[in-house]
């Protein structure tokens, strides 16, 4: 298997290579067979991979020690399930994947475009293989995951003991596929500026890749949300730790172009700007694979200890230099036919809001350099910890908010005053409402709180405004019921209305972010069995500890009744193993969840006595409504991405110019 | 096994990077047609301009735009869809006239014509 795996690693890295090349080539000489096979190259580089994919997790099931990979990630005691997992542990597998994940999209993307994108496509394809041919040379020359041992061990090292949690099946690869998806997107930017000719020909394939690598990146952030909440053991879910900002930074970029493309494709206007955003997105993409892969700063997140920083820092400064000094060359092009009317219009909303992401985006990108800077100037790493950034991410992220209720609200190009303020009067009013209701009967004192229930409650409100009127309008003129209507509202925009069915998933986070950072409750206990603690309205009793050996690990589950007023709630199962190999306790939180408030019981500690036992009790208000809003960030984006039936007329020209309404005027 | 599986991978790719240069050279497949580049350019802005359209007449019906400036916008738009299926017209006028001037040109050269048209 190891002499299979190099060998396809070689033959993909000389295929990418080739497609590069010979796409470059082809497109500069207008050769078109030249292009044709650079295209085939890209989809042979994914099947070569799929086979050295295959030949790893081969070597993973076979347990074959000889293998340095699989010895240092697996051991004889893994469950079969976590070979998966186990893939991609280390550096080199992860590699080995992203390589993999980056021609999938490469193959996949260049195919759907065959046709539409025109001459643009061999330059795209050029440099998305570019791309890719810096991964598979650092895995062949500097990370091979196929690497042997001269004498194989009888056992492995085995997996990280965090890593074996359902999250994890698909949280890693999730963020790495977003993270090189951004390169789809980036690549038709770049060819458009290679090409010289700046027109809209990207905006729809790079809208569509824009979204995908957008989700990926999204679903990847709240799997390791939730991940990090049942497993780390400190009751958050969330700690600005440089891993989760390394994806969370080319997000909020992409959620900027993800906008601010829609006024492109609608107005023709912000070329410069999305060019420049997309460079951004890519940029910070590079950035959180050399925080990822590279381990420059400590983080929970990290568990392959890499040397490899250099490498990818010199990827992260050819790709910032490369794309920018592209992008200036090119900037008498990039300009737009149209400019921004009125600073009252949708367009202008559009703007703010990408202002404001990458506000955010550079805030935590300075937390992030901060402990490097201060490393490299004075020899001391000072680290940035979370009150600097919810002061001043939490503001930009308020204003985000209010702005997502009030940005669907606005005409295109302008408007006036007085139609801004007859649109915002009926969310305003009920708004305004709602949040005093709310906050009278919870006795909420903090004034953030109430800032914040109102801008949520607020943006919600808009958007269902927008729902309710528009179904009541296609219903009254189409005469078809309620649920009729709203369908047909939504297929008539899809990516309008997939992109409310988003912002209501964003209102839902902001609730949830609100309830468990303000009224989150937290007690210490220690308990023998048959006792009880309280918290908040529960009352717990540790009912048991059961215990199971295996050749890596002890396993204990303690058993805690629930109980409020007096009525029985259930029982609740916290885990704990206890890895020696790692000299680690790895911990799984019993947690009881409802759409109110979590019930959240982490089993800290067993006494040598067997019967008592430290637990931290939480109750953390909300945080159901943010593992809630995952599937409605997919849904939304199903529909956004949904493809519009082009009608038959569109492709069908008339008998004459005159024929057409309008073409007299011209 | 390893042998096999990367003979046949190597074999695979040869055939599969190599035919297209093999089959432009025998004239089996014809890759370039600048005149279908062009029209089918100009049938992506065709549809970005209905696709506007479509959006224009939403925002209208959604009252989220006066009538002066829905007509006004919409007006624009029709123009430049207008404009637009002018260009793909003389684009396929042009192609057809320079097809039909080989076609006249090659029956005056060659003894048999050599019209695509004419064998068909």
């Amino acid at each position: 298997m190891a002499n299979l795996g190099t060998a396809t690693i070689l033959i993909a890295l000389l295929l990418a290579a080739y497609s590069s090349v010979t796409s470059f080539v082809g497109a500069k000489r207008h050769d078109a067979p030249a292009v044709v096979s650079a295209q085939r190259a890209n989809y042979l580089v994914t099947l070569t991979l799929a086979v050295s994919m295959g030949a790893l997790v081969y070597a993973f099931l076979e347990n074959d020690f000889s293998i340095r990979y699989v010895a240092e990630n697996s051991n004889l005691a893994m469950p079969r399930v976590y070979t998966w997992v186990a893939f991609y542990a280390g550096n080199a597998g992860s590699l080995l994947y992203v390589a993999f994940a980056l021609s999938g999209m490469a193959a996949l993307s260049m195919a759907l475009a065959h046709g539409r994108l025109g001459e643009l496509r061999p330059y795209a394809n050029g440099v998305l293989m570019l791309i890719l041919l810096f991964f598979l040379l650092v895995l062949f020359f500097l990370a091979n995951p196929f690497a042997t041992l001269e004498r194989a061990p009888a056992d492995g090292q085995g997996i990280n003991p965090l890593l074996t949690h359902p999250g994890m099946f698909a949280q890693p690869p999730l963020i790495m596929t977003g993270l090189v998806a951004i390169a789809v997107p980036f690549s038709l930017a770049v060819a458009a500026l290679l090409r010289g000719r700046i027109d809209d020909d990207w905006v729809d394939a790079g809208r569509v890749w824009g979204l995908a690598a957008w989700v990926l990146l999204a679903i990847g952030l709240l799997l390791g949300s939730w991940w990090a909440y049942t497993i780390l053991g400190w009751g958050g879910y969330w700690a600005w730790d440089p891993v989760e900002n390394a994806a969370f930074m080319p997000w909020l970029a992409l959620t900027a172009f993800i906008h601010s493309i829609m006024v492109q494709k609608r107005r023709g206007m912000f070329r410069m700007w999305n060019i420049a955003l997309i460079n951004i997105s890519f940029t910070l993409g590079a950035f959180g694979i050399f925080i990822n892969r590279g381990g420059p700063v400590p983080s929970v997140h990290s568990f392959g200890a890499s040397t490899l920083g250099w490498v990818f820092l010199t990827f992260l400064g050819v790709v910032t230099v490369a794309s920018f000094a592209l992008f200036f060359y090119r900037m008498a092009v990039l300009r737009s036919p149209s400019n921004l009317e009125s600073t009252l219009s949708r367009e202008a909303a559009f703007l703010v809001n990408n202002l404001l992401l990458l506000g955010i985006a550079f805030v935590t990108l300075w937390g992030v350099v901060f402990p490097l800077i201060s490393e490299l100037a004075t020899g001391q790493t000072i680290t940035v910890g979370e009150p600097f950034f919810n002061t001043v991410n939490g503001p930009l992220m308020l204003a985000l908010v209010l702005l997502m209720g009030i940005g669907p609200l606005l005409p295109w190009r302008t408007a006036t005053w007085q139609s801004v303020r007859r649109a915002l009067l009926v969310p305003g009013v009920i708004t305004l409402a709602l949040t005093a209701v709310v906050t009278l009967l919870l006795r909420i004192t903090l004034p953030v709180v109430v800032l914040g229930i109102a801008v949520s409650t607020f943006a919600g409100v808009s958007i269902l405004q927008e729902w309710v009127r528009g179904t009541l309008a296609r219903s009254r003129s189409t005469g078809a019921l309620w649920p009729a209507a709203f369908a047909q509202l939504v297929a008539s925009n899809r990516p309008r209305y997939g992109g409310y069915v988003v912002h209501i998933a964003v209102v839902m986070l902001a609730f949830g972010i609100v309830g468990s950072s303000f009224y989150s409750v937290e007690r210490d206990v220690f308990l023998t069995t048959g006792e009880q603690a309280t918290i908040g309205e529960y009352t717990i009793e540790f009912v048991d500890v059961t215990s199971e050996t295996f050749a890596d690990r002890t396993e204990r589950t303690a058993l805690l009744a629930v109980t409020r007023g007096g009525r029985s709630l259930g029982t609740l199962a916290a885990w704990q193993g206890v890895y020696p190999s790692f000299s680690m306790i790895s911990t799984r939180a019993g947690i009881r969840s409802t759409p109110q408030e979590d019930l959240y019981v982490i089993f800290s500690e067993l006494q040598p006595d067997g019967q008592t036992a430290a637990f931290r009790l939480l109750v953390n208000p909300l945080v159901w409504w943010m593992w809630l809003a995952g599937p409605f960030v997919i849904l939304g984006t199903v529909i956004a991405l949904w493809p519009t039936r082009q009608r038959a007329a569109a492709y069908a020209v008339p008998p004459s110019p005159s024929a057409v309404p309008g073409a007299e005027v011209a | 096994m390893t042998i096999i599986v990367i003979t046949l991978l190597v074999l695979v790719t040869i055939v599969a990077l190599v035919y297209p240069f093999w089959a432009a050279r025998h004239g089996g497949v014809s890759f370039n047609d600048p005149a279908r580049d062009l029209e089918a350019g100009i049938r992506r802005a065709r549809n970005r301009v209905y696709e506007e359209i479509r959006a224009l007449q939403q925002e209208y019906f959604l009252a989220n735009m006066t009538e002066a400036e829905y007509r006004t916008q919409l007006q624009t738009a029709r123009r430049r869809a207008a404009e637009l299926i002018r260009e793909q017209r003389q684009v396929r006028e042009t192609t057809a006239a320079i097809e039909d001037r080989v076609d006249a040109e090659l029956r005056d050269v060659l003894p048999g014509g050599g019209s695509g048209k004419e064998e068909s």
